[in-house]
């Protein structure tokens, strides 16, 4: 008997170390866009987890020299987890982007364990540096931890 | 286990330590550590130490159905963001202070400062270069000011050449998963608001040898007073004096060894004849859009370059001499325009979100012509250890010459506080020679000493009994190098009755949020007197200014200009030569270009209805700050009122107003994380930076040991 309660202990006293140290895992997820043969000067997209599991926390920049600058993003749709994102370049066209290139990562944090988030894309407006809108595709990928 | 880690960390750290690096300091571990004395609570965070009541919040799943309601955005900003510097400034790279004879390496190298002033609005970038020179992965801890009407609406985080940028957040969920991210080993950075002038910045898991740049950005209107703007850079946060009993401040202990103040964040200050690695660059641009007549800076040495010819110049380069980079003191630079061109100016902006504005209503010129009434002066001096020396002679001068120039018709009284208040007559006292002679050795006696018990001078001043046949104007002189600020205004919301406050900030860094408060609720105004200025100067600008009569019970009639939530709600009494700025939200197209604004008020005993000309608003006058800037002004006027509302309603809609416009406030904070990697090991020692006493002012006095 004294066995056993000893064991519920333990076995309480785990959980309670369990619960005390539980914290969410970050990852990050790579945002990008692909405009084909087009430079691309501008771009505006929406982003969300369908699945509601994961919480954006920050926006990196992305890899193209155009891009690198972290884009901006609306206040107000980021409070119910989706993200706007959007930059524009005036760069003449020779130093825009083309094909598929990443324009940004999100950070996130996953707070349930083994969680992982459907993202959805919907493209909202992309343009060339003389203004004209063109059809680009874009997605989001993981990004293995370094 | 994440405590008993670091313990085992630190107590191998030296032996691991490679030989070009520097262990990290004993004061730092011990000042990490001295929250209780012993090597207990060593895992936990320093947020957690400073706020036990941080916890996780639930999650907020998002549906598809919501994410479609948002509104289509409009992208309203463009371009990048300013790089930092690749490369170490001259004197910064070894970023090492003494402390105790001893030399200390500490964590911020090097703070860079552009500024753009267009018209009365600036936009400020501040880059801090945070470097770890240890041998150890660390935390850098750094309470820092910036102005107490900034809105800071940027935040990026560098990590090599990645840029990062920061999200507004629920304060408390911020605190949360920023420890989170630093306990996993992340790097992480967050910005906290403690008062509106007073900010603390973390940056978690900085590796040996590794540098992380966090650019800010903030807005803020000028300050404009008697023909001069004034553009203010605080650079370092004064010793407060916390009075007993009270557990809400900020405390001031010694960089070095174990003393904690009780307060839930304490400044880290170094020894007299010590001082930091850290460095400050300035570069600042004034487009005044009129003509600008002369230019001032009395706080720094600096190069200015007028830019066009001489007799026209609009635009203003200046720059921090790299001799006077110490941050010890707040950066003064202040323009005169030319005075015929000074009108009340209108700036607009419209994005998806509707309009905004902001005003900068001058006192009518009528006002001039008015004769005043005979007035009551009562001088509070503050005269506790922080305004020792410097701080004291020059409130003492602007006393004296006030003395020497009253009206036979007014009377006066002298108060002084430390850590009791006490006053000169026991009733007003009559302007007569004699009596100025006695107020004057009285004066001169008047020697600094102990606490700064304000609440007593406050109590002192406004309960003196009142003589109702003059205006009862209080003059307080004092550095406001106290914790307590929100008791202080309470009580003088309370007490204020017909008086008016001047507040008369006294020295190189004074608490402007304090002072300006100070003169908000107590309807009055705001003076800066620095420890290289004339105080008789700024006290004759103070009789110029109540020698004539306030336009007083202001109202504002918008005509067809369809102006909402208009902040402050209350308008202040108008003083000449002191505008007031007003920031608010318009309807698109309303009003025209040249809206007809009048303002109605009562002004020597008669009321007035006076047209206001507003300048036209220019394409040019359009401003991306002004809905951050109205949204701070708006979260400023909803916790003023807090304190009254026990719903706490006020307080959840100043949370969403700073989320909603991603602005930092006392519920908000920003943080940036880099989930891309962990760095080894787990959470670092957290080093506080280690700041100069402000100039002018004694550690001896301010300090608690």
């Amino acid at each position: 008997m004294k066995y056993i309660r000893g064991v519920i202990c333990w076995v309480l006293l785990v959980a309670f170390v369990e619960t005390i140290t539980a914290h969410g895992a970050f990852a990050v997820y790579e945002v990008y866009v692909d405009s084909g043969s087009k430079a691309l000067a501008a771009y505006q997209v929406r982003i969300w987890d369908e699945e509601g599991v994961a919480k954006i926390l920050s926006v990196e920049g992305g890899e193209p020299p155009a891009f690198q600058a972290p884009p901006f993003f609306d206040p107000k749709a980021i409070q119910k987890n989706v993200i706007k994102l959007a930059a524009f370049r005036v760069d003449a066209s020779e130093q825009l982007p083309r094909g598929k290139v990443r324009v940004a990562s999100l950070h996130v944090e996953i707070p349930e364990s083994g969680a992982r988030p459907r993202w959805r894309v919907v493209i909202e407006a992309a343009a060339t540096a003389d203004g004209r809108k063109i059809a680009v595709r874009a997605s989001v990928f993981k990004k293995d931890e370094e | 286990m994440c405590g008993l880690t670091v313990a085992v960390i630190l107590l191998c750290g030296c032996a691991k330590a490679p030989k070009n690096r520097s262990p990290i300091p004993e004061e730092s571990r011990r000042g990490y550590f001295s929250d209780s004395g012993r090597p207990g609570s060593e895992g936990r965070n320093l947020r957690e130490l400073l706020h036990p009541e941080v916890g996780a919040r639930e999650r907020t799943g998002v549906s598809f159905a919501e994410a479609m309601t948002d509104e289509l955005w409009v992208i309203s900003r463009a371009g990048g963001d300013s790089g930092a510097r690749d490369d170490q400034y001259p004197g910064t790279g070894a970023m090492m202070t003494k402390v105790q004879n001893r030399e200390v390496p500490l964590p911020l190298a090097h703070t860079q400062v552009k500024a753009n002033v267009s018209g009365y609005l600036a936009s400020v970038d501040v880059t801090q270069q945070f470097e770890n020179p240890f041998a150890e992965k660390i935390e850098a801890v750094y309470v820092f000011p910036l102005p107490e009407n900034g809105a800071v609406n940027e935040f990026v985080m560098q990590v090599g050449a990645r840029r990062i940028r920061g999200i507004v957040r629920e304060r408390r969920e911020a605190e949360r998963i920023y420890t989170d991210a630093k306990r996993q080993g992340y790097t992480a950075a967050l910005l906290t608001q403690e008062r509106p002038n007073i900010f603390i910045q973390s940056v978690a898991n900085i590796e040996p040898g590794k540098r992380i740049d966090i650019s800010i950005r903030y807005y803020h209107t000028l300050a404009y007073a008697d023909g001069w703007y004034e553009f203010v850079f605080p650079m370092v946060v004064g010793p407060r004096f916390n009075p007993p009993g009270f557990h809400g401040g900020i405390g001031a202990v010694p960089a070095s060894g174990l003393a904690r103040s009780g307060q839930p964040m304490d400044a880290h200050y170094l020894a007299p004849e010590t001082r930091s690695g850290h460095d400050i660059g300035l570069e600042l641009e004034v487009n005044a859009g009129v003509r600008i007549e002369d230019y001032e800076c009395k706080t720094h040495a600096v190069t200015v370059r007028p830019k066009g010819a001489e007799a026209s110049v609009e635009h203003l380069e200046v720059s921090l001499n790299p001799g006077d980079s110490i941050p010890n003191k707040d950066f003064v630079f202040r323009y005169r325009v030319a005075g015929g061109t000074i009108k009340t100016g209108l700036i607009t902006h419209q994005d998806h979100r509707g309009g905004f504005f902001t005003l900068m209503m001058y006192p009518p010129a009528a006002l001039e012509t008015l004769e005043r009434r005979p007035m009551e002066l009562v001088f509070v001096l503050d005269c506790s250890g922080s305004m020792a020396g410097r701080p004291l002679a020059q409130a003492k001068a602007a006393v004296r010459w006030a003395l020497r120039h009253m009206d036979a018709r007014d009377t006066f009284q002298l108060i002084n506080f430390s850590a009791d208040a006490r006053q000169f007559g026991s009733r007003p006292v009559a302007v007569t020679a004699e009596n100025i002679r006695r107020a004057l050795r009285h004066l001169e006696s008047l020697q600094s000493e102990g606490g700064t018990m304000m609440i007593e001078g406050v109590k002192a001043a406004l309960d003196f009994p009142h003589d109702p046949a003059r205006l009862r104007f209080i003059c307080f002189l004092t550095d406001g190098f106290i914790g307590n600020e929100t008791e202080i205004l309470r009580e003088i919301h309370g007490r204020l009755g017909d008086s008016r406050i001047f507040s008369f900030g006294v020295g190189s860094s004074v608490n402007r949020f304090l002072l300006e408060g100070m003169a908000k609720v107590g309807r009055g105004a705001v003076a800066y007197l620095g420890l290289n200025d004339n105080g008789g100067q700024i006290m004759g600008d103070f009789f110029e200014r109540v020698s004539h009569p306030a336009l007083t019970e202001v109202e504002i009639h918008w005509g067809g200009f369809k102006a909402s939530d208009v902040f402050p709600k209350r308008l202040p009494d108008l003083f000449v030569g002191r505008p007031v700025i007003l920031t608010g939200r318009f309807e698109p197209g309303s009003g025209g270009k040249t809206p007809v604004i009048e303002l109605s008020g009562r002004a020597g005993g008669s009321r007035v209805r006076i047209p206001v000309s507003v300048r036209e608003s220019g394409a040019e006058e359009s401003s991306p700050a002004l809905p951050s800037l109205w949204a701070r002004s708006k979260v400023a006027e909803l916790l003023e009122k807090s304190p009254y509302d026990p719903s706490r309603r006020t307080m959840a809609q100043a949370r969403q107003t700073a989320l909603d416009y991603q602005i930092l406030s006392p519920d908000t904070a920003f943080l940036a994380l880099d989930a891309s990697r962990r760095t080894v090991g787990e959470s670092g020692v957290t080093v506080p930076i280690a700041l100069p006493v402000p100039e002018g002012v004694r550690y001896d006095t301010t300090v608690s040991e």
